[in-house]
């Protein structure tokens, strides 16, 4: 919580003057003016005549105040705290000094209390050199008060904060529903989009394979095109093609992306080459089916990785590898890798024992770790950007270290990353919502795992430590 | 008759591929060429130049890692040698500020928001590439099947 | 692309050095190198400009500069004497042959393309077609004819593409509101490359075939006024028009029953605007009533707009870059090629070898014409005039007296340059012919059927006013 109010420390409060130093001496240590209470005694009560001041010598009590009711449903008072002491606080001040001596508030003791006490009519003490009660007992009335009202303050503040807990999970909770309510639109478009791409696939496969049979092979090296090469280097091939082909830009263009030598070349059917000008349409068209199908996943993987959010129905079980759910996400992530280099330590990847989990959630870990590095690096531009990544293990537990050489996360953001709207991209799209370390720290923590956080600019490591076994139960 | 190129850039393979697929049927005026990122879009440009063939356009795509869209066709518009080639924007999330900017700094000469519409991205393309075969003073019969009629009439209109 | 020009270029210069070395004694002629060296340059120019690998114009600009190089007396110095060092007697004046860009006749279109120039600038052109629509009314078959008068006037005194752009543009928003099946829209597509051919036929400088046709009859000593030109020119057009309007709308029935055009605004009143207009009519006027009235002859009169328009700031620096500099160069390329065959003599020596005589000259007049009308449908109409008109004019001379029933010399030479203008039946008959084909209202075979009539008839019409003319001694 807080201690520090500007200039002052709070227990410079309860550290009184020397005056009331005096004032507990002189008035309270006759060991006749004392009680003994035990928890839940009240020591004064509200609306009740008060003519004792009290002094706590052991102990703690609570003050409070109830204010009547004025709804019709809940007619049961209302109390309020107003103040907590223990040794050395003052009781009664207001009713003990004020006419008509009636008490503002009951205090009650919260557990064995002992107090001295002094009453209204006892005779001030050295009355020519200090003045009368009252003016003896400012010091200390005043001290209180300040007292008092600082423990308002802290209560509004802690009131304060707690209202700003129960906005923000509100929020996070519809974001929660929203999110899922749109993952359920989506899936169903995109299972459309799947499923019937599929059956075009199929009847137009059966199609080419009956009518125009030597595009046959060409319409599935087009579905199955699979391979990375550079727009420059499809470039400088279709230039060659176009001449030594005699192809128009069009197909060699296509014959560019299909073969990655001459050699390659020669292994294609003669038939298909020599009318390669017509053909290699059908492989365009393998190619689109191809691409239709990665997109619908690419939406349906980030419709999943929205769903994580709103807590969502992930089945855990024994025997999950951790060296699948990394290639499974590097195998996500390629196509925005671009010129990021990404190193695996497979061997340690091997190597790890199988831990209770679930794939999909332990590939959202990876995935939003990696992708955020990456974003990280490209927008600062990193020279040479590298993620490594590298895997340890225990008997209990399993350990992945993601390193990357960006420019690291500032002390200030640290903290910070993993809140569920803090973001340093401002243009992202999937990820950039403020989600991406959120959800991963939301299933870290679900497994009973750590994430570790060791940064400097140039090797940033996210450690991320998972159990072996279940210690959680299911969910 | 001139080589005119139109490039079109996308770090995304698979649009790359679609954008470059619904300029196919200009290919027999105009080679249509794709590029993946900005860095290497300069590069094809300056090959380009090198071959003594021009660049009549350049589609770019907005959000792209090494480079936004915009910055690109900047860079293109503050290059003497470029100064004639025509570009378009493709944008995926059209934020207000970006779009401005794009129009002030870059000049670029359309916007089209992601999804686009096919027809609507080859009549402008074709019309943006009139205006640039009759800017640069090429022989403009040799384009003519292509060329967009209103822009080409009122060229000619001044003759 | 680059390889098909690269043969023709082959092909071109093969012929005309071939041509160079073959003894022409076999012709029983006695020409000597220089004069060789204009028929190499005559057939390499014909092939450059039938199959243009590059733009026409350019030719102009070789045929100058190789007879600069050539045949001139400060040309190569091994070009100048013979073996022995005797130097040629019949090299050209270098003067003569740059001063072909100079030639009066070069600053006649100048003048004409400041009036164009300046009258499309002030909107002068739009507004008048406004006016001039206005009593066509709203039935299409009297816009067609509206539109075609138009067009007619316009190209009298505006470059035919560019009239043919100004009506096309207007025309092309209305054509897309007819039905599809209505052939009206073709009638309407190609009234107005037709109507911009013809009309370039009214004045001196409605085309450039006309101007190489006035070069020709001025080099044999027959002036024919801007006045006169027109005398015959315009009732020739105003028939030819007619005539055209009907066939096109016997071959192609507009079935929409009113339609209408919005063209111009008002003419403007500025007082830059108010020059134009003045500047306009007045040329016109000193044009028509000619040197006999007020002693200037119509090229000077030409340069009176030019510095009218200069001075006022009609005509800027920019538009001055604008004009159409080309169409320049390719008219004093013809000149210069012109001046070749006279200046070195080899007109007369190869037309002195044949014994023309003996032909019949009905039939000379009548081939000469069909044979420009061919070549024109398949190549540039200026090109034509520029390879025929040289040769017929010194056929012509050669004929002396026999040509005066038919007209004369100016007869024969006119018709060819009617016939060179007369060619249309192609998209790449013309400019305007290939915008018209391109707005795609109409195809190539349509455009083939009205092409051929209207060339047929125009040059059957172009004789039977010749010989009209030279009946009643007009000309």
């Amino acid at each position: 919580m807080f201690s520090n109010i500007q200039g002052f420390m709070a227990d410079d409060f309860g550290k009184a003057t020397v005056q009331i130093d005096r004032l507990k001496r002189v008035y309270f240590s006759d060991p006749a003016n004392r009680l003994s209470l035990k928890k839940g005694d009240e020591i004064v009560s509200q609306g009740k005549y008060n003519d004792s001041l009290f002094l706590v010598l052991s102990g703690h009590v609570l003050g409070k105040c109830c204010i009547e009711s004025t709804e019709k449903q809940d007619p049961s008072d209302r109390c309020f705290e107003m103040f907590r002491g223990g040794v050395g606080t003052f009781v009664g001040v207001h009713s003990f000094f004020s006419e008509p001596y009636l008490s503002f508030f009951t205090v009650e003791a919260l557990d064995d209390v002992e107090v001295a006490f002094l009453k209204r009519d006892s005779a001030p003490i050295e009355k020519e050199k200090y003045g009368s009660l009252q003016e003896q007992f400012i010091p200390m009335i005043s001290n209180e008060l300040v007292l008092r009202n600082f423990h308002l303050l802290e209560k509004s503040i802690d009131n304060e904060s707690a209202l700003n807990r129960l906005h923000r999970s509100e929020l996070n909770a519809s974001l929660g529903q929203l999110a899922a309510g749109l993952a359920h639109e989506l899936n169903n478009a995109i299972g459309v989009i799947s499923r019937k791409t599929d059956f075009i696939a199929e009847a137009l496969d059966r199609i080419i394979e009956s009518k125009i049979t030597e595009a046959h092979d060409l319409f599935h090296l087009g579905e199955n095109y699979n391979a990375m090469i550079s727009s420059e280097t499809i470039r400088e091939r279709t230039r060659l093609f176009e001449k030594k082909k005699n192809l128009s830009h069009m197909a060699a263009k296509v014959l560019a992306r299909l073969v990655e030598t001459e050699e390659d070349l020669k292994k294609l059917d003669k038939k298909v080459l020599d009318d390669f000008e017509n053909l290699s349409r059908y492989w365009e068209l393998g190619h689109d089916v191809r691409d239709i199908r990665l997109a619908a996943k690419h939406a349906a993987d980030i419709v999943k990785s929205v769903r994580t959010l709103g807590g969502s129905n992930f089945t855990r079980s024994e025997g999950l590898s951790i060296h699948e759910t990394l290639s499974r996400a590097i195998s996500l992530l390629k196509p925005n890798l671009h010129d990021i280099k990404l190193e695996v330590d497979l061997e340690s990847a091997e190597k790890m024992p199988l831990i209770y989990g679930d794939m999909t959630e332990l590939v959202q870990i990876w995935v939003n770790i990696i992708k955020n590095s990456c974003d990280a690096m490209e927008a600062a531009e990193t020279k040479d950007p590298k993620v490594t990544i590298r895997c340890s293990h225990t008997k209990t537990h399993v350990f992945v270290h993601i390193t990357d050489n960006g420019p690291g996360i500032s002390d200030g953001n640290a903290d910070k990353i993993f809140q569920m709207d803090f973001t340093t991209k401002k243009n992202g799209l999937s990820f950039g919502l403020g989600l991406g370390l959120a959800i991963v720290q939301r299933i870290v923590d679900s497994y009973g795992g750590e994430i570790i956080l060791a940064s400097r600019p140039q090797n940033t490591t996210f450690n991320i430590k998972l159990p072996v076994e279940n210690h959680y139960g299911n969910d | 008759m001139e080589t005119i190129n139109i490039i079109c850039v996308d770090d995304q393979s698979d649009v790359l591929d679609a954008v470059t697929r619904d300029l196919r049927s200009l290919e027999q005026f105009y080679r249509v060429e794709g590029a993946e990122s900005a860095e290497d879009c300069l590069s094809l440009m300056n090959e380009m130049d090198e071959r003594g063939e021009s660049v009549g356009l350049v589609i770019s795509d907005h959000v792209m890692p090494g480079g936004n869209g915009v910055e690109l066709l900047q860079k293109i518009s503050s290059n003497p040698i470029f100064k004639e080639t025509r570009k378009i924007l493709l944008t995926g999330q059209a934020n207000h500020a970006d779009t401005i900017r794009a129009v002030n700094e870059a000049h670029i000469d359309n916007y089209f928001e992601k999804p686009w519409d096919p027809e609507d991205l080859l009549a402008t393309t074709k019309s943006l590439l009139t205006s640039f075969v009759l800017d640069k003073g090429f022989e403009y019969k040799d384009f003519l099947p292509i060329l967009d009629q209103v822009v080409l009439l009122s060229y000619l209109k001044k003759d | 692309m680059t390889k098909e020009k690269w043969i023709k270029v082959f092909i071109a210069l093969i012929v005309a050095i071939g041509l160079y070395f073959l003894p022409y004694d076999s012709f029983g002629v006695a020409i000597n190198p220089v004069e060789k060296r204009v028929i190499s340059i005559f057939a390499l120019a014909a092939l450059l400009w039938i199959l243009e690998p590059f733009p026409i114009w350019t030719t102009s600009m070789l045929v100058i500069v190789t007879m600069l190089l050539t045949v001139s007396n400060h040309g190569l110095l091994f070009m100048q004497s013979d073996a022995a060092g005797t130097p040629y007697a019949n090299l050209i004046s270098y003067k003569a042959i740059m001063a072909t860009f100079a030639d009066p006749i070069i600053m006649l279109f100048l003048g004409g393309f400041f009036l164009a120039a300046a009258a499309t600038k002030y909107r002068l052109d739009m507004n008048l077609a406004k006016v001039l629509l206005k009593p066509f009314g709203n039935n299409p078959k009297y816009i067609l004819l509206g539109l075609m008068i138009i067009t007619a006037i316009f190209s009298m005194f505006m470059s035919n593409t560019a009239t043919a752009a100004m009506m096309l543009a207007i025309l092309a928003p209305v054509l897309a509101l007819f039905d599809s099946s209505d052939k009206g829209r073709a009638a309407f597509a190609l009234a107005i490359p037709v109507a911009a051919n013809v009309g370039g036929m009214g004045t001196p400088i409605g085309t450039p075939p006309n101007a190489i046709a006035l070069k020709a009859l001025a080099d044999s000593g027959l002036n024919v006024s801007f006045g006169k030109w027109m005398a015959f020119g315009v009732p020739y057009v105003i028939i030819l028009i007619l005539i055209s309007w009907f066939v096109l709308i016997k071959l192609f029935p507009i079935e929409k029953k009113t339609m209408e055009l919005k063209v111009g605004d008002r003419f403007l009143k500025t007082p830059k605007a108010i020059i134009v207009y003045i500047t306009f009519g007045l040329t016109v006027v000193l044009w028509v009533l000619g040197e006999g009235v007020h002693g200037m002859d119509s090229n000077t009169v030409a340069m009176i707009p030019m510095a009218v328009f200069a001075l006022a700031q009609i005509i800027t620096k920019d538009d001055l870059k604008g004009m159409s500099w080309d169409v320049l160069w390719l008219v004093a390329g013809g000149f210069a090629l012109g001046l070749g065959l006279q200046a070195t003599g080899l007109a007369k020596d190869l037309i002195g070898a044949i014994s023309f005589d003996s032909l019949p000259v009905v039939a000379l007049m009548i081939g000469s014409g069909f044979l420009c009308l061919l070549m024109a449908n398949f190549m540039s109409h200026t090109a034509t005039a520029s390879l025929l008109i040289p040769i017929i004019a010194a056929v012509g001379t050669s004929l002396g007296t026999t040509l005066a029933p038919l007209g004369g010399l100016t007869a024969l030479i006119v018709s060819v340059a009617f016939a060179s203008s007369l060619g249309m039946s192609l998209p790449i008959s013309t400019p305007p012919n290939a915008l018209a084909h391109a707005t795609g209202f109409v195809d190539t075979k349509g455009m083939a059927k009205v092409g051929i009539v209207i060339g047929v008839v125009g040059m059957l019409l172009t004789y039977v006013m010749m010989y009209l003319l030279a009946t009643f001694h007009v000309l």
